[in-house]
């Protein structure tokens, strides 16, 4: 009986981290801009970033502190940190901070 | 012996003046021309010392009587030379191979003289204005070939809206950051471009979604969306009412990628096409000449780069 349902539980289990990670924290999810009053920089939803001016999506990956997006062929990859607010981003020295637009 | 020794000078000497196609005459005022006789032992007979007879013979040619003179100097029943004389009574005088020299008299001390015929191509080295790296290898040095040369590929229509100064800037940028290569994927955009682009979202995502995006300037537009849209208006009608909506609230203030490309230069570079984007990114930040730049460290996919014209 228990080797009957091990399986299905570790693939569930399986499946349902990987959605965790593939979102990253769900503060991340909103929209984002570098200034309020000025267009909005992007919209990450669960899958995706929206580029508002340049109309259009890239698929993305997050951790619990990394986004990883694959613009064209160009990959980006930053460290982050994000509260109700504040969206931070960073590589080596560069540190960029965004403001979450109100929804 | 000698008599092949003289046939062969003969025949170099026949085949020296031929060559040059002229009688030769040499500073020394040596004046030769071919005869059928080698009085001179070298093929022509030498008639220099013969110049002041040969001249006293044409002054006293009448010349009214036949502007032309044949002399056949040394008697042998075959003509030396055709002789004419010019409007300033110089003498003219051919040969069987049509070669010519003029001769006439010093007007200093009345001594017989050849006077060399002009040149009928001079030489352009002697004209004035002559290149002096051609005539006399004062040659400039070749320009230094540029040591990274720069290549800068563009999205097909991109490159009309991109000025020689902001592509300057961008070349400036690249040696910066020691990028030889780049592709710029897309310049400015048209209003109209820009209302198209709106609408569609606008109406694939919802009005509400697409407030949530833009600053009070994009609103207005959407704005004008949602007032058309209430009312049944179509498409294209809508785009147009858009259209104006963002021509009157000033384009580049409805979105970054807008404006007057004789104002500002907008335009996108694609991170992928860049090698040391690390490098050029702080090089584009720190250069003064562009007034915005945006990487996808700061929230746009491109390299975008905002610069006054």
């Amino acid at each position: 009986m228990k080797t009957k349902y091990f399986l299905p539980i570790i693939i569930l289990l399986t499946m349902f981290c990987g959605i965790i990670l593939a979102q990253g924290n769900p503060l991340l999810k909103g929209v984002w801009g570098l200034k309020k009053g000025d267009n909005a920089s992007f919209q990450i939803t669960t899958d995706s970033i929206y580029y508002v001016e340049e109309f259009k999506s890239y698929k993305y990956n997050a951790t619990t502190d990394s986004i990883y997006i694959n613009l064209e062929g160009y990959k980006l990859n930053v460290k982050y940190t994000v509260t109700n607010d504040s969206l931070f981003w960073s590589r080596k020295t560069k540190v960029t901070k965004f403001v979450r637009f109100t929804e | 012996m000698k008599k092949y020794i003289i046939l062969l000078l003969f025949f170099i000497n026949f085949a020296f003046v031929f060559h040059h196609g002229k009688l030769e005459v040499t500073a020394g005022m040596e004046m030769r021309g071919q005869t059928s006789g080698d009085e001179t032992g070298d093929g022509y007979y030498d008639w220099t010392e013969n110049l002041t007879s040969i001249i006293d013979e044409l002054d006293n040619f009448d010349w009214s009587s036949s502007p032309v003179h044949m002399i056949d100097f040394d008697d042998d029943g075959i003509l030396d030379f055709v002789v004419t004389v010019d409007a300033d009574g110089n003498y003219h005088m051919e040969n069987a191979l049509h070669e010519v020299v003029v001769v006439g008299k010093d007007p200093n001390n009345n001594e017989p003289i050849v006077i060399p015929e002009p040149d009928p191509s001079p030489d352009p080295c002697s004209l004035p204005g002559a290149d002096p790296c051609v005539c006399n290898g004062d040659c400039p040095p070749p320009p230094e070939p540029e040591p990274n040369p720069k290549i800068i590929t563009y999205k097909k229509n991109s490159i009309s809206h991109i000025s020689n100064k902001s592509l300057q800037i961008l070349k400036n940028v690249m040696d910066c950051a020691d990028v030889s290569s780049l592709s710029i994927t897309s310049t400015i955009r048209t209003p109209h471009s820009q209302a198209l682009a709106m609408y569609d979202n606008c109406n694939s995502k919802g009005v509400d979604s697409q407030y949530k995006l833009y600053s009070n300037f994009g609103d207005q537009v959407i704005d004008t969306y949602s007032y058309y849209r209430n009312l049944g208006y179509g498409k294209d009608y809508i785009v147009m009412q858009m259209e104006n909506k963002i021509n009157d609230l000033g384009s580049s203030n409805v979105s970054k990628h807008c404006g007057d490309p004789s104002i500002i230069n907008v335009f996108d570079i694609a991170p992928s096409s860049v090698d040391n984007d690390e490098a050029f990114i702080d090089c584009a930040e720190n250069n003064s000449s562009i007034r915005k730049f945006y990487s996808p460290m700061n929230g746009d996919p491109a390299y975008h780069f905002e610069i006054i014209q």
